[in-house]
């Protein structure tokens, strides 16, 4: 297959996407992590049908950068909103410690198993930077799925409510844990030296720059202006950040809060942009498929117990966090004991997230935190999706009849 | 483009200068930092910064009347790898990638707005400019050169240098449809200017290729004893210039079936458009340019779907424009252009005083309207992509003096492609064909709030 015809491929899937926007119904069309084209990208790829060969998914590298940039600077843009509404500052700070919780659990779980038992390949440096990935990438909860169940079967009430909010809040922390883990491995040649601090300083400032910047230019912009100064400075931030060797979506993320805190046209922007979500998703996560190697995983068994703490550690964490939202807060008590379950959705902020890192650190590290995230959408996908489902009719907010 | 342009208020400008300092100055430190950054990702920065850089400086330019095409040309030159080292020669060339996109949207765009009507209506004006434009200078530019006989032909004999002469006679009588459609897309000009303009550069470029076929053909055997004139060229221009309009003529009736029948995501299925129907153009050596102006023509003039159509090219070409003309302009050769300037500006001015006089004698005979009589020349000043085009041909298919040939042509064309723009949103401007720009989204916002 050439170059172009990947391309057409993918434009392809995109139209699909945007087709996707808009409507109840259609928002529950397809599985809420998208886990079907990361499948149909390990098909068409070099493991598989070879239709996609390793080359073409290298040549296509800086469109993946822009796309994951992309869907960071929409979930930065919408951040602390669900559907139109602000998300309460409860859910927030729930929503972000329970994060943080499974984050560092799955890294300490992973860290303890490689010091144990050292995989080949991976010395000790890696193994930091693995067990700092795997907590990254498995810290959120999709709220696609929260979203897909909820307009599938028509699920309103305050369980409903809590979950969306606190699966939207959530994001926050695998973007910027993305962003702080990365600060440790600035590119090499640069002319200047800073500290980690220093450089999670400097993504930053270029992140809220490029959003003032943007909103600046948004200033009596028209139609097609609007969107140049969106791509503009996306494509600016990206660029700058890879050379860097900056986390490109924490860039974006950042440039999509700044822009929402500064700009006035907030609301129209956030009107704009949110329908491209899927159209930039689907393409992506077919790349991410296409790209996801997991021979080296296939024949070490040490590996594959990686991959295993890890979602095991993840599963930990997500029903430790239910059960503390279970004691903590009054609207989650009628979600009883299966709340944890529900968290383990998981989707394309992980895989997003996971993708950078295998972009930035190719080979075993990035490769097995990409198997990760996959497993994590899988296990999500079998586990989650139904048990919420149930969770909402038990609690009474899924009616009879669409159940 | 991009602005209410007579609305700005000083403190707005002086945002954009703020904004367009921070712009270069991410770049700067980017550069100066992480130099020896090489990759497929260090193309994005260069995309963006252009597409910034030239946005903002449209707007500062502005000020003094200039079209926004001309700030996006300044912002790619000062920013290129001639003056201030800030995006390299190599994301330069990979900036070509755009160019096939925007040539495919400007060919499109072009082809709509081709109304059949119009050019019912006009078709005698353009005939004679057509026919005026092509011989005089043509033939006037053809003698201009073979008189001032630049460095690279001075050892030719005589009829080599009649050869080069009107292959140089060819490159003058190309003309930017990307220009003029940028300008026109940018004053929303209408009236018989933009309509004749339109007209004349769209269809001047199907002669263009013809010309070059026979041109190429006559100048062999003058340049090269050796050579003998051959036939051959005109079966295959007849081949590629009747596959192309086939094919236009198909792609544009898919188009507007698909414009009628979904008519959603039009983006996504101009991209594929850009992309994929160039591709295959290509491979089966149709003519790209020609292909997707009848594909345009056929959609506005055989369908119900033109407006419809148009507006979604404006939409996505907005974008690709500012990358476009930014990226011709980093790509301009000024050091060149420092080296033949003596011989390019004779050259330059000379083309536009016979532009000027052949528009004249043009007009007078067909009557046209005091407008046309006017400024029916100033659209026809600008040069960008076909006549580059050419120079590389002429490059290719003479490796003697070729390359000499293409550089002073280089040299010129960069004249024409800053100048030309200026000229003719100057002449829009005059006859009061340009319009008011359209609301921006700090007004959609009030409105809605």
């Amino acid at each position: 297959m050439s170059a172009i015809a990947l391309l057409m491929g993918l434009l392809v899937l995109s139209y699909l996407g945007s087709l996707l926007v808009g409507g109840q119904g259609k928002a529950a069309r397809g599985l809420p992590s998208g886990i079907e084209y990361l499948g149909l990208g390990v098909a068409v790829g070099p493991d598989a049908l070879g239709l996609v060969d390793r080359g073409m998914i290298a040549e296509f590298e800086p469109i993946v950068q822009v796309a994951l940039g992309w869907l960071a600077f929409v979930v930065g843009l919408d951040f602390g909103r669900v559907d139109g509404r602000r998300v309460r500052a409860g859910s927030l700070a729930l929503g972000v410690a329970g994060a943080v919780m499974t984050g560092v659990l799955v890294a300490t779980a992973t860290r303890a198993v490689l010091a144990q038992s050292p995989v080949s390949g991976i010395d000790d440096h890696a193994a930091v930077l693995l067990a700092a990935g795997a907590g990254a990438v498995c810290a959120e909860t999709t709220r696609a799925a929260v979203q897909w169940v909820a307009a599938r079967w028509s699920a309103r009430g305050p369980v409903t409510d809590l979950l969306v909010e606190l699966a939207s809040a959530d994001d926050f922390v695998p973007l910027v844990a993305a962003g702080a883990i990365f600060a440790f491995e600035p590119a090499a040649g640069l002319t200047v030296q800073l500290p980690v601090a220093g450089w999670i300083v400097a993504a930053l400032a270029l992140g809220a720059l490029l959003g003032t910047v943007t909103a600046l230019l948004l200033r009596g912009a028209e139609g097609y202006a609007v969107w140049g100064a969106l791509i503009g400075t996306l494509l600016l931030g990206v660029g700058t950040a890879v050379r860097f060797g900056m986390c490109t979506i924490f860039v974006t993320f950042v440039m999509g809060i700044a822009l929402a805190g500064v700009s006035p046209n907030r609301r129209i922007l956030r009107r704009m942009v949110r329908p491209t979500e899927r159209a930039v998703l689907y393409p992506m996560l077919l790349l991410a498929g296409a790209r996801l190697d997991a021979r080296q995983i296939a024949e070490s068994r040490a590996l594959l117990s990686v991959v295993a703490i890890v979602l095991l550690a993840r599963i930990v964490g997500k029903l430790a966090t239910g059960v503390i939202l279970n004691v903590s807060v009054r609207a989650a008590r009628p979600a009883g004991p299966a709340l944890g379950v529900v968290l383990l959705a998981s989707g394309p902020v992980s895989t997003s997230c996971a993708f950078v890192f295998a972009l930035r650190f190719p080979g075993v590290v990035g490769d097995t935190l990409l198997v990760c995230a996959a497993g994590s959408s899988v296990l999500g996908e079998i586990v989650s999706t139904l048990a919420l489902r149930r969770l909402l009719t038990h609690a009474g907010e899924v009616a009879e009849a669409a159940s | 483009m991009s602005a209410k342009a007579h609305g700005k208020t000083p403190l707005a400008r002086m945002m954009d200068a703020f904004s367009l300092a921070m712009v270069f100055g991410i770049l700067w430190v980017a550069t100066r930092f992480a130099p020896g950054f090489r990759g497929e990702a260090g193309v994005l920065g260069a995309v963006g910064f252009l597409l910034l850089a030239g946005t903002l400086m449209s707007e500062l330019v502005e000020v003094l009347g200039v079209p926004h095409l001309t700030g996006y040309l300044l912002a790619g030159i000062l920013a290129g790898p001639h003056v201030l080292h800030l995006i390299d020669h190599e994301s330069v060339q990979r900036l070509e990638l755009v160019n096939t996109l925007a040539i495919a949207l400007i060919a499109l765009a072009g082809g709509a707005e081709l109304r059949l009507d119009a050019l019912k209506q006009g078709a005698k004006s353009l005939s004679w400019a057509m026919l005026f434009q092509t011989v005089v200078v043509l033939f006037g530019m053809g003698a201009v050169f073979f008189v001032a006989r630049p460095g690279f032909v001075k050892d030719m004999p005589l009829q080599a240098v009649l050869g080069v002469a009107l292959l140089w006679g060819v490159v003058s009588i190309t003309r930017s449809p990307s220009a003029a459609l940028g300008v026109i897309s940018q004053t929303r000009a209408n009236g018989p200017l933009a309509r004749f303009t339109l007209a004349f550069i769209m269809s001047s470029d199907v002669v263009v290729v013809v010309v070059l076929a026979a041109a190429i053909t006559i100048a062999k055997p003058l340049v090269d004893v050796n050579a003998t004139m051959s036939l051959e060229a005109f079966g295959e221009l007849g081949h590629e210039l009747l596959g192309s309009i086939a094919m236009g003529t198909t792609l544009g009736l898919v188009v507007a079936g698909y414009l009628k029948l979904i008519g959603r995501q039009l983006l996504v299925v101009l991209i594929a458009l850009g992309y994929g129907a160039t591709e295959v153009l290509r491979y089966v050596r149709f003519e790209p340019l020609l292909t997707f102006i009848v594909a345009g023509f056929v959609v506005q003039n055989l369908s119900a779907q033109g407006e419809k159509f148009l507006h979604a090219i404006e939409e996505t070409g907005g974008v690709v424009y500012v990358l476009f003309f930014a990226g011709a302009g980093a790509h301009l050769n000024v050091p060149l252009l420092r080296e033949f300037w003596p011989i390019a500006l004779l050259l330059t001015g000379t083309r536009g005083l016979f532009t000027f006089a052949a528009s004249k004698i043009a007009s007078r005979v067909a009557k046209d309207e005091p407008a046309l009589r006017t400024w029916g020349w100033a659209p026809l000043v600008s040069q960008a992509g076909v006549a580059l085009g050419i120079a590389q041909v002429v490059a290719r298919s003479f490796p003697t003096f070729g390359p000499a040939f293409r550089d002073v042509a280089i040299a010129c064309i960069a004249i024409n492609e800053l100048v030309g723009p200026v000229v003719f949103k100057f002449a829009l401007d005059r006859v009061k064909e340009s319009q008011q720009p359209q609301p921006s989204l700090t007004d959609v916002e009030e409105a809605a709030t």
